[in-house]
């Protein structure tokens, strides 16, 4: 045909108001305003990397006389851009501090999570049939269950640990990549490029890892970004109930914890670790969402 | 030639502005059609033949960032310059049209007796029980057994031939004065293309209406009409009567096209000669014969001017260069004309 | 199906025996692919036999929905078969192990209908045409490298192309890099379903250009499916006519194309629009000798499968399915399926046949 269509590239109607929401929240982003956001995520991995750069005092040193500084207020060791705990000590060092674990917490658990969703999903979009429907059925048994409840209750059985962490909040999220992967299998399926590799003659782990995996990468990488803000939430949630990672380790959830009993002395305490949460996850939110719509409109 | 001509083109230019550019899909364009009169509109994908078609009714689609000039009188009004109420009384009334897919052109949710019958009521302004009885004898006249039960299905119950007479029952149904067909028969089997061709023949010849074909193929062109113009680059670059053009075809991109694809008649015959390079993607626009880089008669002037139409034959133009010198040549040697090769 | 009855004549459709001279590459015997679907069972081939010998092209021709395509699948062991066997140099790729039927596979390729759809989208040209080579462990690194860029070369893809994506590429281009994936691993046969359908007039004659150029150039044996006859006619040895899961008329291009005995045969060749005087005539036969449309396979017509849409069609076949049949004269190549092409062959000859009056015209 030769009709010349000038396509204007609008954004997505929107499926739902939440939809609708990120999507304005993205087009506010503008073209270089992601460029702050992955900023914002370097910023956070080298505070992990090297916390001693970033952080002005010592993390572990108490000051008894200088115990629940309002932010901005200085003690004889200098200034507390954030204020201290009720043990005098600087809550930005123990903010920069805890960055390390919460991240490594929420990345490795993100991606042992992926890899089994990824794998679940490939093997079951692609196979279909029984394989498809016993790992389906496992996922939704899972989704079903309040998965949260059954992670306190076994880590409260189990003793609450990083390494039990790494078990059960991957629980969590396999299900999400599995069913994102398994349908982007099923398309990709019918599609004449995977008949044509299986008639070249590739076997089933070359079309899986070669063909399969590499086109629906983009959307599990996408994915990742966004879960690992949803994992970080789910360890803040289990360490502030207790159940998750115990002092002297530190996370921004066990901050936010251990500040609660002193809110309506000190806000900061529990406030401010809760501000960098929330603005992680909405970070690692907004990034996933950008680079969906991006990737998205160029596939 | 004396009747007064049913459409009337002059001088049409539509211009998409796309990311990449203006794109002239139709660079001057100008034609007339008689009425009764049956066109075939040949060229590839991209020369601008399904816009020209498109342009006439206006119809683009609402993303569609295009400008359109020139002038298209249909009885006497120009379509282009009529407003948007008037146009659509036009559309589907006095002008009906068919496309490739008529799929996307039916409403799959709403029986097709129910679809014609909504078009007679809006274009004719029957009644609902004559516009149901008129639906069941159109879709009999296109051809469709047991015409009552089919007119209560859904569009998607039809094969595609079966859809393609429905689509055209529903471009007759208001007893169009010109039928345009957009590529009718490029999705079909030849058989069932060869059934819907001899219905269009049939339905032109029988209504008196116009019939101006889109297609690719000259095959298509030469079962059932009378005058066919060739289209690239959004330029007519050839137009004669299809029986003068078999064997006098005249601009060489013609020449290539006939050329292009192997003829049925002839047995292996050695390789095909496909036209080398491509048709440019921003269409006409340029101040020499688009054609040229393509070409392999191409000669310095072919370059540096658009070549003028110019008559070859008998109500044959031809807008080439070498035609043009030829005719100059013949014309001072007192020969007009007779071409020799 | 007809059974031992016709076993004596089916030769010439079906595989010849071992001591023929005429023995093939591909061998295909019998075929019966059954597919359910929402209406219930259809048999899409219906015990199909055709053998293809090495530089030849035998093209397969019919109407969509007759099975050319999921005949094609059936070969490539795509789709199961529910009967029949397909040996490819004397290997029943029926009967092998899947290992073992994975590493036949660099001897049979296929170049399909969808170049964009049937190209990796994330992968590179090079790699794309390099994958058979490597999935086979054909060759080295650097072998491989030049094998690619061979097959490049073959079909016409200049060297500045080998880092695109296909989706940077253009139709032909696509295809061509089909054509190349298909060929990298020098395959004995070719099967291209539809291979220029998809593309524009021009381009279809370039790829069609570079399939017979790779044909005679390899010696490959090509199976050449496509619903234009033109095309067909161009690039084939010997036809196969398919109506509705059968081999209705199979013999010599020249045969068949220009004397179609087949009433089926007869109404799909002057359904071809010609770009010729006689052009609007011709349409006029075909329509008398192509009724209506294809029945569906749901519910096939019983006897004979074409009974339904043809002129000459009476009780006889209604009641019994006509068994391939030879035509007497001919090389031994030609045969339908047909009860009456005797007669329609001499009331032809008694008054001039449509298609010697319109040459007269």
């Amino acid at each position: 045909m030769s009709v010349i269509v000038a396509k204007r590239t609008g954004t997505d109607p929107g499926r739902t108001s939440q939809h609708r929401v990120w999507s304005r929240l993205i087009e506010a982003l503008g073209s270089r305003g992601w460029i702050l956001l992955v900023l914002f995520l370097v910023l956070l991995v080298a505070a992990s990397i090297v916390p001693d750069v970033f952080a002005p005092h010592d993390h572990e040193t108490q000051n008894l006389r200088a115990r629940l500084l309002a932010p901005g207020e200085s003690s004889p060791d200098g200034l507390h851009l954030l204020g201290t705990d009720s043990l005098g000590r600087d809550l930005f060092s123990r903010m920069v501090i805890g960055t390390r674990l919460t991240m490594f917490i929420a990345v490795t658990a993100t991606l042992i999570g992926a890899a089994i969703g990824v794998l679940f999903g490939l093997l079951g979009g692609y196979f279909g049939g029984r394989t498809d429907r016993l790992l389906m059925r496992l996922g939704e048994a899972q989704t079903a269950m309040p998965m949260f409840l059954v992670a306190i209750l076994l880590l409260s059985l189990l003793g609450p640990s990083v390494g039990i962490l790494l078990v059960v909040l991957p629980c969590l999220v396999w299900p999400i990549f599995a069913r994102v992967v398994r349908a982007e299998a099923l398309r990709l399926r019918e599609e004449t490029f995977i008949e044509a590799s299986v008639a070249t003659g590739c076997s089933t782990s070359t079309i899986l890892g070669r063909h399969l995996l590499p086109n629906v990468a983009p959307r599990i990488l996408v994915l990742c970004v966004v879960e690992i803000g949803h994992v970080m939430l789910s360890e803040a949630g289990l360490s502030f109930l207790g159940v998750g990672v115990q002092p002297p380790d530190t996370t921004w959830g066990l901050l936010i914890s251990e500040g609660r009993p002193l809110l309506a002395v000190a806000w900061w305490l529990t406030i401010l670790p809760g501000v960098l949460l929330g603005i992680t996850v909405l970070v690692l939110n907004l990034l996933g969402r950008y680079w969906e719509s991006r990737s998205g409109a160029a596939g | 030639m004396s009747a007064l001509p049913l459409l009337e083109v002059d001088d049409l230019r539509v211009t998409f502005n796309t990311a990449s550019g203006p794109v002239h899909a139709v660079d001057g364009v100008s034609f007339t059609m008689e009425p009764g009169a049956s066109l075939g509109v040949v060229g590839e994908s991209g020369s601008g033949k399904s816009v020209t078609a498109r342009a006439l009714l206006r119809l683009f689609a609402i993303t569609d960032d295009v400008r359109v000039a020139g002038s298209v009188h249909f009885d006497g009004v120009d379509l282009l310059r009529v407003d948007e109420r008037r146009l659509r009384h036009v559309r589907g009334g006095q002008i009906g049209m068919i496309f490739q897919d008529p799929l996307t052109s039916l409403n799959p949710l709403m029986a097709v007796g129910e679809q014609i019958a909504e078009s007679l009521r809006l274009h004719r302004g029957m009644g609902r029980a004559e516009a149901a009885s008129e639906a069941v004898e159109l879709l009999a006249r296109v051809g469709i057994a047991d015409p009552e039960k089919r007119a209560t299905e859904l569009p998607s119950s039809f094969s595609g031939g079966m859809r393609q007479r429905v689509m055209i029952s529903l471009a007759i149904a208001c007893r169009p004065r010109l039928l345009i067909a957009d590529e009718p028969t490029t999705a079909l089997d030849v058989t069932v293309q060869a059934e819907i061709l001899l219905l269009l023949d049939e339905l032109r010849r029988s209504e008196g209406m116009a019939l101006m074909l889109i297609t690719h193929d000259f095959g298509v062109v030469a079962a059932t009409c009378e005058d066919v113009q060739v289209m690239y680059a959004g330029k007519l670059v050839e137009k004669a009567s299809m029986a003068h053009l078999f064997d006098r075809a005249n601009h060489p991109y013609t020449e290539g096209l006939l050329r292009l694809v192997p003829r049925f008649e002839d047995a292996h015959t050695g390789r095909l000669h496909p036209i080398p390079g491509q048709p440019p993607i921003t269409g006409g626009g340029g101040s020499s014969c688009a054609f040229a880089p393509r070409c392999d008669h191409a000669f310095d002037r072919c370059r540096a001017e658009v070549p003028p139409e110019v008559a070859v034959g008998p109500e044959h133009l031809s807008a080439c260069w070498l035609a043009a010198e030829r005719a100059r040549d013949t014309i001072e040697a007192g020969r007009p004309w007779k071409r020799d090769r | 199906m007809n059974g031992a009855a016709v076993v004596g004549t089916v030769s010439e459709t079906g595989a010849p025996s071992a001591d023929d001279p005429r023995r093939g590459v591909l061998e295909v015997n019998d075929v019966v692919v059954e597919f359910d679907t929402d209406g219930g069972r259809i048999t899409a081939v219906d015990g199909v036999s055709l053998h293809l010998a090495t530089g030849e092209t035998l093209g397969l021709v019919g109407e969509s929905g007759c099975g050319k395509s999921t005949l094609a699948r059936a070969i490539m062991q795509l789709v199961p078969m529910q009967r029949g066997s397909v040996r490819l140099e004397d290997t029943d790729l029926g009967t092998l192990p899947r290992r073992e039927l994975r590493r036949m596979r660099h001897r049979i390729q296929m170049v399909f209908q969808d170049p964009r759809g049937s190209l990796d989208p994330r992968m590179s040209v090079s790699t794309l045409i390099g994958e058979p080579l490597r999935v086979h462990s054909i060759g080295d690194r650097t072998s491989r490298a030049r094998a690619v860029a061979e097959a490049m070369e073959l079909v016409g893809l200049p060297t500045a192309v080998a880092d695109r994506l296909p989706s940077e590429l253009s139709g032909g281009q696509q295809q061509r890099v089909g054509i190349a994936r298909a060929i990298v691993t020098d395959p004995a046969v070719l099967v291209c379903d539809e291979p220029v359908s998809a593309l524009d007039v021009s381009i279809q004659a370039q790829i069609i250009n570079v399939l017979d150029e790779l044909r005679d150039e390899l010696d490959l044996a090509m199976l050449f499916i496509a619903h234009d006859l033109s095309v067909v006619r161009h690039l084939s040895d010997r036809v196969a006519v398919m109506y509705l899961g059968q081999i209705v008329e199979t013999g010599t291009a020249s045969e068949v194309f220009s004397e179609p005995r087949h009433p089926y045969t007869q109404g799909l060749i002057t359904s071809v629009p010609r770009a010729d005087a006689a052009s609007a005539a011709r349409l006029q036969t075909a329509r008398r000798l192509v009724l209506g449309e294809l029945p569906s396979l749901l519910d096939p017509p019983s006897g004979c499968r074409y009974r339904t849409r043809c002129p000459y069609a009476d009780d006889e076949c209604a009641a019994t399915e006509p068994p391939p049949e030879a035509v007497d004269h001919a090389d031994g190549l030609h045969s339908l399926r047909c009860h009456h092409w005797r007669d329609i062959a001499a009331r032809s000859e008694a008054q001039p046949s449509s298609n010697s009056q319109e040459q007269a015209q």
